[in-house]
């Protein structure tokens, strides 16, 4: 799968996910209120048909001069009987003194409490109050279901939308494999006929005398041009699967002989060299991922540079300096470069493949890249890898 | 020459008072319950009177003890088929009764013994449904 795709396909499960679950959040607190109350008005309706009952055994009791007044009830609940003064006559709850009495039904310490006001007052009794406490068995109950359902409704959705974005993300996909393939394809016609014009144009020079000397060299740093470019789509192409090589690397030697194949180019922009390469700079790295990256580097450097200007390339154990004497960049275009560098996505293009596989590199290996310019002065870049 | 004889006084009198404390709380329940068996409940049961019936008419009615205890108070001082807590018919059947000559703490301390004696307080006993 592509980086771009993969990424477009997050983006999607994660907002069809998050719009999903607060949808189903919102139904199942609705659901786990409404099932609450149900349960909860279930236990008032007991409590209110067992102060019923309580009642009417009140009412036999009035009539009953026995000594014992034995009144029954349902074990679940406590009972207390009180007269209007609100003085107990049987049975204390705790609760009392918390009990708010102007209302039928309340809930206090988790329990629920039901006020029923009596009238005659049989055996004195003007309030039964009944309290038990709240079901937390149902609760529980449902909410291990509602859990239970949103997980598996989590799970579902999951699968969905991993389908549905396999189904959306397939055209894209398509028009990345074309596009490649059709870069592969190019690129693999392009290969032979510069890398004929390279060989052939090496033997001229090695084996006849030839008399526009100059004209050879433009065609030998165009093909050049050339053949990097063809490089540098290749890297491109193989960077979705590709595997770094990653070893001790001379730097300092590999960018010697960089300079050397530019030393063409170089002659013909008239340009000044100033090399300080330090010896024997080794960095654990990719060779392709370092050929690219100096590459495109010195070759930025020498394009947009003016003829007979200066090239100054130096190499410490810290960093890599390209500085080149070219037409520059104003503060906004410097500004811009930087923050599509930090902003960490290439995939979206725009900078020429250039840029682009300099900022690829610096991100795969923690490199940090600096730009300084001033208009008409040139541009200084600097790459460093010791943080 | 009074000081030394106030203080054996007072020492006297404290002495005394413990004397008498301990067997005088022992006795005054007792006191209580036959002093309401000789004002009240005595000429009720001769006459044969339903006071427990009628006590808890009292209840019904009023719930609350202090209200029951006003009530009572005004109507032993009092009586009248009006004021009674029975419908008139009960009259036809027993004379109304005749207001009291005892004086207000003594009655307000028999209508208290009156109602702790008949009260239902400790006679509800809740017991679970199993039981039944
Ligand atoms: C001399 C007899 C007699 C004595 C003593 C007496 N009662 Fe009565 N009592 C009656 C009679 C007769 C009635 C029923 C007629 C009536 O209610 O007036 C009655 C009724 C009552 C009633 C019902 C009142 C009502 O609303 O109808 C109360 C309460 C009562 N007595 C309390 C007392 C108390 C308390 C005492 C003691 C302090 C007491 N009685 C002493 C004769 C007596």
């Amino acid at each position: 799968m592509f980086r771009s795709e993969k990424k477009s396909l997050y983006r999607f499960l994660s907002i069809y996910l998050l719009s999903t679950f607060i949808l189903f959040a919102i139904g199942a607190s609705i659901f786990y209120t409404l099932e609450k109350h149900h349960l909860i008005d279930k236990q008032r309706q007991m409590m209110t048909q067992e102060a019923e009952h309580l009642q009417h055994q009140l009412i036999a009791l009035h009539k009953s001069f026995a000594k014992r007044l034995p009144i029954y009830i349902d074990p679940a609940y406590t009972l207390t009987l009180l007269d209007i003064d609100k003085s107990p006559i049987a049975g204390a709850s705790t609760l009392l003194k918390q009990i708010d009495f102007t209302k039928e039904y309340q809930t206090v310490n988790s329990q629920l409490v039901y006020l029923k006001s009596i009238e005659p007052y049989y055996l004195g009794t003007a309030y039964i109050v009944l309290h038990t406490p709240i079901n937390q068995v149902g609760i529980t109950d449902l909410q291990r279901t509602i859990l239970l359902f949103m997980l598996a409704a989590g799970l579902f959705f999951l699968l969905l939308g991993l389908f549905l974005g396999r189904l959306f993300i397939a055209p894209m996909r398509e028009a990345i494999e074309t596009m490649n393939r059709f870069i592969q394809d190019t690129t693999h016609e392009l290969n032979t006929p510069v890398s004929t014009i390279l060989t052939n144009l090496e033997l001229i020079q090695t084996m006849r005398k030839c008399n526009a000397k100059e004209e050879m060299r433009r065609i030998e740093i165009a093909s050049k041009t050339l053949s990097r470019i063809y490089d540098d789509l290749t890297y491109l192409k193989l960077n979705h699967t590709y595997h770094r090589d990653i070893r001790p690397l001379d730097l300092s030697r590999l960018l010697k002989e960089r300079i050397a194949y530019f030393a063409t180019a170089i002659e013909a922009k008239k340009l000044q060299l100033d090399e300080e390469i330090a010896e024997d700079v080794v960095l654990e790295m990719d060779h392709d991922d370092a050929l690219r990256l100096i590459d495109n580097l010195l070759s930025n450097a020498i394009k947009y540079n003016r003829t007979g200007g200066k090239l100054r390339i130096e190499l410490d154990p810290a960093r890599l300096v390209v500085a080149d004497s070219g037409v520059g960049m104003d503060t906004q275009t410097l500004q811009y470069v930087h923050e599509r560098f930090r902003r960490a996505n290439s995939s979206e293009g725009g900078f020429g493949i250039g840029l682009d596989i300099v900022h690829q590199v610096i991100k795969a290996y923690g490199f940090t890249i600096t730009f300084s310019s001033e208009p008409d002065e040139g541009t200084e870049v600097t790459v460093r890898w010791e943080k | 020459m009074g000081k030394i004889n106030n203080t054996a006084n007072r020492y006297g009198g404290i002495f005394l008072c413990m004397l008498l404390l301990v067997p005088g709380t022992l006795k005054s329940a007792q006191k209580e319950k036959l002093s309401l068996e000789q004002n009240c409940l005595a000429c009720h049961e001769a006459q044969q009177i339903p006071s427990e019936m009628i006590y808890r008419r009292y209840l019904m009615r009023y719930s609350s003890k202090k209200t029951i205890k006003a009530k009572m108070f005004a109507y032993l001082r009092h009586p009248s088929v009006k004021a009674s807590i029975m419908p008139p018919p009960f009259f036809r059947k027993f004379p109304i009764k005749q207001a009291t000559t005892l004086d207000d703490k003594r009655l307000k301390e028999l209508i208290e013994a009156y109602i702790a004696h008949y009260d239902v307080d400790g006679k509800i006993i809740i017991l679970p449904k199993t039981e039944q």
